[in-house]
Formats: C-alpha cells, sequence, structure tokens
C-alpha cells in the first residue's frame, strides 16, 4: 500500500469510510444509546478512546504476536481498554454511566474495533494506526450525535437536554422507541446514498425529462 | 419469575434484535435469504446457551469467589472466542454437512454482540444458573425468529422497485423499525 | 506453539495486572458514588429537613434506614424497594412517616424505563400520588379516573401501565413486612 499522508488517514474515517453510514459497523450502540445527544457523544468518545489506545498497541505489538492467536489476543487488549473506560466512566461520570448501561461491555465487539486493528492498524506504522483511530472514532461519534439529535429534537423536544418548543408541541415518542432507531436511521442512511451518488443521478434525470 | 415467562420475555417482549439492538450486524449481513437465516440463528442460539453455561460457572465460581470483578468483559470474549473456535472444529470433525451450513457463519459470531449481551446480562440481573441457561435459548430462539421473519421479507422485496438511495442496508432499516413496531404489540404479554 | 501460549499468557497477565491497579486506584471513588446517590435519595425523601442524618437499620435481607434531623429528633424511615420493571429491575426508596402510618414519600433511584414512557414513574406527578398513602393497606392502580387517595388509589402513567403496576405491585408486597421489621428492630 502507498504511504498517504497522515491527514488522509484521518479524514478519510467522517465521510469517504464513515464507519457508521458507508461501512454499516457497529450498529448495536449506534441504535441502542442514541436516545439524546448527550448519550450517543458519551458512546462515541468512550468507543474512541478502545480504538485509538488498541490500534495503537496494535500496531506496537504486531511483531510478536503469531498470527493464530491474533484474534484472541486483540480481543483481549480491546476487553482490558474497555474495562479501563467503563471504570473511568463509573467514576467520573455515573450518570452517563448509567445511561449507557450495558452497552459500555458491549464495545468489546463493536466490529469496528476489531475491523480497524485487522485491516489497518496491523499494516501500518503506530502513527498512521493512531491517525486512522481517531479519524474512524471521529467519524463514529459524529454519526452517533446526527442520529441522537435528531432523536432527541424529535422524541423529547430537546436538544441536549434544552427544551427547544413551547408546551405546543407534542414529541413523537415513537422517536425514542426501539422502532424510531431503526427508521431514523434507516432513513438518514437513504439520505447519505443519495449525496454520495444521487447528485449526478439527479442531473442526468433533470436533463432527459428536459429532452423529453 | 416463571422459567415459561423468562423464556417468551427474553425471545418475543423483550426481543434482543428489536429492543435491545443487540446482532444486528449479522441480523442485516445475513438475511437475505431464509435458508441462511435460519442457519445462523441455530448456530447462535447453539453458542449463546453454551456462553451463558460456561459464562455463569465462570463467574459464580472464579469472579465472584476471587473478587475479580473487573475481569468480568476479558474472561467473557476469552471464553466466547475459544467456545466459537472450539464449537467449529467440533462441527467439522463430527458433522461435514453442518459445517458446511454452519461453518462460515461461525466466525461471525465472536463479534456478535448478542453473545456477550447474554453473558453480560444474565451477571447483571443475577440470575441462577437455569434461568441463565433458560435465558440464553429465549435469546437465541428470538434472535432466529428475527432473523428469519426478516430474511422472509426481504425475499419479498427483491421483486420490489425500491428507490436507488433506500437499496440495501436502508431499507432493511426501515423494515426493521416496522418490525419493531409490531413487537411492540407483544408488551404487556408479561411483565418484565 | 509454545510462542503461542507464551504471547497469549503474557497479554492475559498483563491485562490483568492492569486492570487490577485501574480498579484499586477507582474502586473507592465509585463506593463514593454510589454512597452519594443513595444519600441524595434519601434527603431527597424528606427534603423539608435541613441535614438530615440517615443510619442503616439492622435488619436482614432489608435495606431500611433511620433518618434524623440535625437535633437528633427522629423524622422518618426509608425502605428500599426494588420493582421488577420493563426493562429491568427499577429500584426505588419509599419514605415512611415516624409514626410509620402513612407513606412519606417515593423515590426512584435507579430505573432502566423506556424514556417518555415507563421512565415518567421518576416524574413527580406520578410518585406525589403516593405521599399520604396508608402503608399497611394494598394499594390500587386506576387507569383513565381520577385517583381517590382516601381509598389507597393511584394513577397509573397512561402508555405505562406495566412500569407503574410494578412499582404499585412491588411497595404492597415489602411495605408491610418492612413496617413489621422496623417496630421488631425499635423495639429492641
Amino acid at each position: 500500500m502507498a504511504a498517504r499522508s497522515i491527514t488522509y488517514e484521518f479524514a478519510k474515517g467522517l465521510i469517504k469510510n464513515n464507519p457508521v453510514f458507508v461501512q454499516v459497523l457497529g450498529m448495536c450502540p449506534v441504535l441502542a444509546v442514541t436516545t439524546s445527544v448527550v448519550n450517543g457523544v458519551g458512546m462515541g468518545m468512550a468507543t474512541s478512546f478502545v480504538l485509538v489506545s488498541a490500534a495503537l498497541i496494535g500496531s506496537l505489538i504486531k511483531p510478536l504476536v503469531p498470527s493464530e492467536v491474533r484474534i484472541p489476543v486483540y480481543a483481549v487488549v480491546i476487553a482490558t481498554f474497555v474495562t479501563i473506560a467503563d471504570l473511568v466512566l463509573r467514576a467520573f461520570f455515573p450518570p452517563l454511566s448509567e445511561a449507557l448501561g450495558p452497552y459500555v461491555p458491549l464495545i468489546v465487539v463493536n466490529c469496528v474495533i476489531m475491523g480497524r486493528i485487522e485491516a489497518f492498524a496491523t499494516r501500518n506504522g503506530p502513527g498512521p494506526a493512531v491517525s486512522d483511530a481517531l479519524g474512524m472514532g471521529a467519524g463514529f461519534t459524529a454519526a452517533l450525535m446526527v442520529l441522537g439529535g435528531m432523536r432527541e429534537v424529535l422524541g423529547s423536544g430537546a436538544f441536549f437536554g434544552i427544551e427547544l418548543f413551547g408546551e405546543g408541541f407534542t414529541p413523537l415518542l415513537v422517536m425514542i422507541l426501539p422502532a424510531g432507531a431503526f427508521l431514523t436511521l434507516g432513513v438518514l442512511m437513504a439520505i447519505f446514498n443519495a449525496l454520495k451518488e444521487g447528485s449526478h443521478t439527479v442531473l442526468i434525470r433533470a436533463e432527459s425529462k428536459a429532452e423529453a | 419469575m416463571s422459567l415459561v415467562v423468562l423464556i417468551i420475555s427474553a425471545a418475543i417482549v423483550n426481543n434482543f434484535v428489536l429492543t435491545y439492538f443487540v446482532g444486528i450486524c449479522p441480523f442485516i449481513g445475513v438475511s437475505k435469504k431464509i435458508d441462511a437465516a435460519l442457519s445462523m440463528g441455530i448456530a447462535v442460539t447453539f453458542v449463546m446457551t453454551i456462553t451463558a453455561i460456561v459464562t455463569w460457572i465462570i463467574n459464580r465460581f472464579i469472579l465472584i469467589q476471587l473478587g475479580l470483578p473487573f475481569l468480568e468483559y476479558v474472561s467473557y470474549i476469552v471464553v466466547i472466542a475459544s467456545l466459537v473456535q472450539f464449537v467449529e472444529m467440533f462441527i467439522k470433525k463430527t458433522s461435514p454437512a453442518l459445517y458446511k451450513t454452519l461453518g462460515i457463519f461461525l466466525p461471525l459470531i465472536t463479534t456478535n454482540c448478542a453473545i456477550l449481551f447474554v453473558a453480560l446480562l444474565h451477571t447483571m440481573r443475577g440470575y441462577g444458573f437455569i434461568e441463565s441457561v433458560v435465558f440464553g435459548i429465549g435469546a437465541g430462539v428470538g434472535f432466529t425468529l428475527a432473523i428469519v421473519i426478516m430474511a422472509g421479507i426481504r425475499e419479498q422485496l427483491e421483486t420490489a422497485d425500491i428507490p436507488k438511495p433506500f437499496q440495501g442496508a436502508a431499507i432493511t432499516l426501515i423494515v426493521a423499525g416496522i418490525l419493531a413496531l409490531a413487537f411492540m404489540g407483544f408488551s404487556g404479554l408479561v411483565a418484565a | 506453539m509454545r510462542r503461542m501460549i507464551i504471547v497469549l499468557t503474557l497479554v492475559t497477565v498483563l491485562s490483568g495486572l492492569v486492570l487490577a491497579a485501574t480498579f484499586a486506584s477507582l474502586s473507592p471513588r465509585i463506593e463514593l458514588n454510589r454512597e452519594r446517590a443513595l444519600q441524595a435519595s434519601l434527603a431527597a425523601l424528606f427534603s423539608d429537613v435541613d441535614e438530615p442524618q440517615f443510619e442503616q437499620l439492622e435488619i436482614e435481607e432489608m435495606d431500611i434506614y433511620r433518618g434524623e434531623d440535625a437535633e437528633g429528633r427522629l423524622i422518618g424511615y426509608a425502605v428500599a424497594v426494588t420493582a421488577s420493571g420493563y426493562n429491568g429491575p427499577i429500584s426505588m426508596l419509599l419514605g415512611l412517616t415516624p409514626d410509620l402510618q402513612q407513606i412519606e414519600g417515593l423515590q426512584v433511584v435507579e430505573n432502566r424505563e423506556t424514556p417518555g414512557l415507563g421512565a415518567r414513574i421518576t416524574e413527580e406527578q406520578f410518585r406525589e400520588q403516593f405521599i399520604g398513602l396508608d402503608p399497611m393497606q394494598s394499594i390500587t392502580t386506576i387507569r383513565h379516573v381520577e385517583p381517590d387517595p382516601a381509598a389507597n388509589e393511584v394513577q397509573a402513567i397512561s402508555g405505562a401501565t406495566i412500569s407503574s403496576e410494578a412499582v404499585v405491585d412491588a411497595i404492597n408486597r415489602r411495605a408491610e413486612q418492612a413496617i413489621d421489621a422496623i417496630r421488631d428492630a425499635e423495639d429492641r
């Protein structure tokens, strides 16, 4: 693989290879904890911390690890950082820790993390590995934030816990229920697809209509 | 809580996929054909049940006994990873036919969050041994149910004219949303 | 093969050591958070008392706290009650008046109910219905019509009957037993 700049490795995770909207990875926390922006950001940060730490360690210990046991070894490394993240949340951010509940330990099996270690960190030096992990973490956090924001605004009529509308607004309860999570993510993903590919199809259609 | 209530609760009312959002990756990835979905469901149920048994024993007799609660996640993931490897080897040796259908799904199961979730929940809720096993079976049945229903719908969707941006994961998620709404109808069937 | 085992063992041992150190350094803080949350919920039950002090009574299998004000006068009791809610356990504190004849209040310490529906059991509108009810009598949940406090009735949250009933059931199951236990413990 040709060496690319560190900034490129960071930036690709935001849009081009966004782990949620493009790669459709790590769906469980994306759907489960995005009932509010704060929860989404908290989960995004915790995941990013684990992702960056595990990618760094993964790229450093790569030469020492026989390939047969690399999955168990990385799994242990990831689980270790997840436990650290969990303990830190419980010690310093108890309300957030309670809101995220059993979804913090589930970071262990977030496919984004194992995927980045396997596909990138172990094939590159620590510099690009960390940069890639930071980008993926940022892209993941951004996706959780967008989803959390939409669901909180529509489902509770608030943003970051601040009431937006007056008494007249009846929250769309379905948005904070499980069904709302699936629907919102489905629609967002379609919008993402449309923006990515659709822009020129729309043009072509408009042209063919004009011709007809 | 009676075991019947527990199994109905885990399988239907609090369906793992549709209310806890665990096991979404295979739910989206392996739900194009009913046969494959069913095989995946069976493989998951199988691994889930064994995981519930093994992690319960580890938690009760090692983690609690020795006062090592902070090793919960590490030990559970090691157990699941080795278990999946072991099951894969075992099936390969004993039943090549079964291996042919389930084989490709087994490695995917290690990173299926539903498996770890079973272990975490029975620990968190303090279930006894029998309860944990029944919970594992119920959750697996619920996963199978959800993924097979989804595959059935997607087989029909193939002939439908879906707008291009919605094709693939997007429409699957929206269908899942409607399914989740339908499953809400079961709430109140049993309490908790 | 040998290298595989060495690497795996090494990684696991290292991970164990790192985690043991992290756990040891953070667990006092985690304990403190838990204690603070409990104290905050206890104080919220007796919000009209300045600086209430609580002491856990020595009763087996039940967490019951005796509350006193700054001058050492008895202000009431708080009983830990766990309901099995829609998404898991709901842990609550039930406040009782010093004479054990009335409910002083209800606080939800921890819950996993659906936000916007079941989680509304934490709202004052639902909780304040319990104030003044008779803890020795069974409380009933009603829907749609106005509840009659004299008949020990509370209104269920619309759309969240399961959570509401779970709360009431748990109180009904625990209250009488707890009151007997308090009487026993205080006689001694």
